[in-house]
């Protein structure tokens, strides 16, 4: 692709009472624009992805009111949602403007704030026949690690070992919504949700924003910034099969296989993943996927250490959604903005020593068993 | 018991509870809930049937945090994958040790909790199969 990130701006991810929807938007955005160096009248095209705003704070097109207070306007301004892929479809969408020519720099902004009063768990599917049965996401998330357990011998101690990595990532990012290591045995003494996932299996929720600016590959250099290349930009939705396979999201397979081909690469030469840990059963579930376990081998990565900071291919080394937070609206490009800050080596004390090729994998929704949208990204730098 | 009938879901014309489906008459893929076009060969010719009342879990889990201060911890819910070939979502009423993934149930209709406001909630489930003789 012939697009790069040259932005990168986030706020801190948890429990944000005294912040608005509107500030935590301008926050990121603000951030991104400073790293990048530039101003608001040099954004041409604006993407921004929100989820619960409508139900929540009885707002739309949030992406506009964001933005016009920070003084870009005139442009085309794009909302987005796709459940928690919402932010990783905006900068889908976003590259794919590059890409055709229709502007040269574009800002993708993802927002949430999910911890008002009239939150509650999440629906699966609201008037589906799932919702009457008494299905909520953790009991779908549940029913596919039941499944998967059944059909490949694994135990509820494995999948405990995805939240003491994550959490232990986290405890490294300072804008992290939990920052304290946890035990697996603080994961399986949680409180049970929907058996096996405990309370600990499960992401929270969260308030949080993320940005990034984008440009023409060809400009990338004039920006502040260190550029990371996007080198495959891929969204997809499931197929929606019956009987669902529930120990595999086919749409995972179809989603890594185009990113690829498209960027040239195999899973082998990924040096770090941001993936859609949303529950820790989705991270083995999502490895297989992504071709960096072969079907029903997951849990390898994790109890032999591979995908931890240190391991051969590190997973989630900003937490993921178990320990960062999940703000539905901003985890597609909080996961864009943790591969460029890992491309770039400015991730500290959480930096993947040398990594020169990342991969960003959001999945949205559940649907019939399935995935509603699988989004992949590829960096390099 | 059962105070309502939701149409196309189930009923007890028949004095038992049915689920109404679709089946295409191109293809004979079968859809619960019912569809107007055939997801495998996208016809709209699509019969109304009622699907196999048997079934066997096809995955599950038990449920232990509740929505609503009513609803009743733990429950089960799960697909079935019915005699047709297609799995359903449902609630599985049956003890939590004799449930495992192959475990023959059949459907059943009455009350599988209540709303917030205390109301029961009408509904279909399943419940182990009981073999006669």
């Amino acid at each position: 692709m012939e697009v790069a990130v040259v932005g990168l701006g986030i706020t801190r991810f948890g429990h944000l009472p005294h912040l608005s929807l509107e500030e935590l938007g301008m926050e990121a955005a603000k951030k991104a624009l400073k790293d990048a160096g530039i101003g608001p009248g040099d954004i041409q095209i604006a993407c921004c992805a929100n989820v619960l705003a409508p139900n929540l704070q009885n707002e739309f097109t949030i992406g506009q009111k964001i933005l016009w207070e920070l003084g870009i306007n005139k442009i085309p301004v794009i909302n987005v949602e796709n459940a928690c892929s919402s932010s990783s479809s905006a900068f889908y969408l976003a590259c794919l403007a590059i890409q055709a020519g229709a502007g040269e720099v574009a800002l993708v902004v993802g927002v949430e704030k999910m911890l008002v009063p009239r939150k509650n768990i999440l629906d699966a599917v609201t008037g589906a026949p799932e919702a009457a049965a008494g299905f909520s996401l953790p009991a779908a998330f549940a029913l596919k690690a039941n499944r998967y357990m059944h059909k490949y011998g694994v135990n509820v101690e494995d999948l405990a070992l995805v939240a003491v990595k994550n959490r232990r990532h986290g405890s490294l990012n300072p804008f992290a919504q939990y920052r304290e290591p946890i035990t697996k045995e603080d994961v399986l003494n949680s409180p049970v949700i929907a058996e096996p996932l405990t309370r600990l299996s499960c992401c929270p929720q969260s308030d949080g924003a993320a940005a990034v600016v984008i440009c023409r590959n060809s400009m990338a250099k004039r920006f502040r910034s260190r550029p990371v290349y996007v080198s495959a930009s891929v969204l997809l939705s499931g197929s929606y099969a019956n009987p669902p396979s529930l120990s595999t999201w086919e749409a995972d397979f179809r989603a890594a296989e185009k990113a690829y081909a498209m960027a040239g690469v195999g899973p082998e030469d990924l040096d770090v993943v941001e993936l859609h840990d949303a529950f820790t059963i989705a991270e083995i579930m999502h490895y297989e996927g992504l071709g960096l376990a072969t079907v029903g081998e997951g849990v390898r990565l994790v109890k032999e250490g591979f995908t931890f900071l240190g391991g051969n291919i590190p997973v989630n080394p900003s937490g993921g959604l178990l320990s960062r937070g999940h703000p539905l609206g901003a985890t597609g490009v909080a996961q864009v903005l943790e591969i460029a800050l890992q491309l770039r080596g400015e991730a500290g004390v959480r930096q993947v020593k040398g990594a020169r090729v990342g991969l960003a994998h959001c999945m949205g929704g559940e649907l019939h068993g399935d995935a509603r949208s699988v989004t992949i990204h590829i960096f390099s730098t | 018991m059962v105070k309502t009938v939701r149409e196309n879901l189930w009923n007890q014309d028949t004095g038992a509870p049915a689920l109404f489906g679709s089946c295409c008459r191109k293809c004979g893929a079968k859809y619960f809930p019912a569809r107007k076009i055939c997801w495998r060969c996208y016809s709209t010719d699509q019969e109304k049937i009622i699907l196999s009342q048997r079934g066997t879990v096809y995955a599950f889990c038990n449920v232990f945090f509740k929505k609503n201060e009513n609803d009743e911890t733990p429950y089960t819910v799960g697909y079935v994958l019915l005699e047709d070939g297609i799995t359903m979502p449902a609630r599985i009423c049956c003890p939590r040790e004799s449930l495992k993934v192959g475990t023959p149930v059949v459907l059943e209709a009455g009350v599988t909790g209540l709303f917030p406001d205390g109301k029961e909630k009408p509904g279909y489930f399943f419940k182990l199969e009981v073999k006669e003789g």
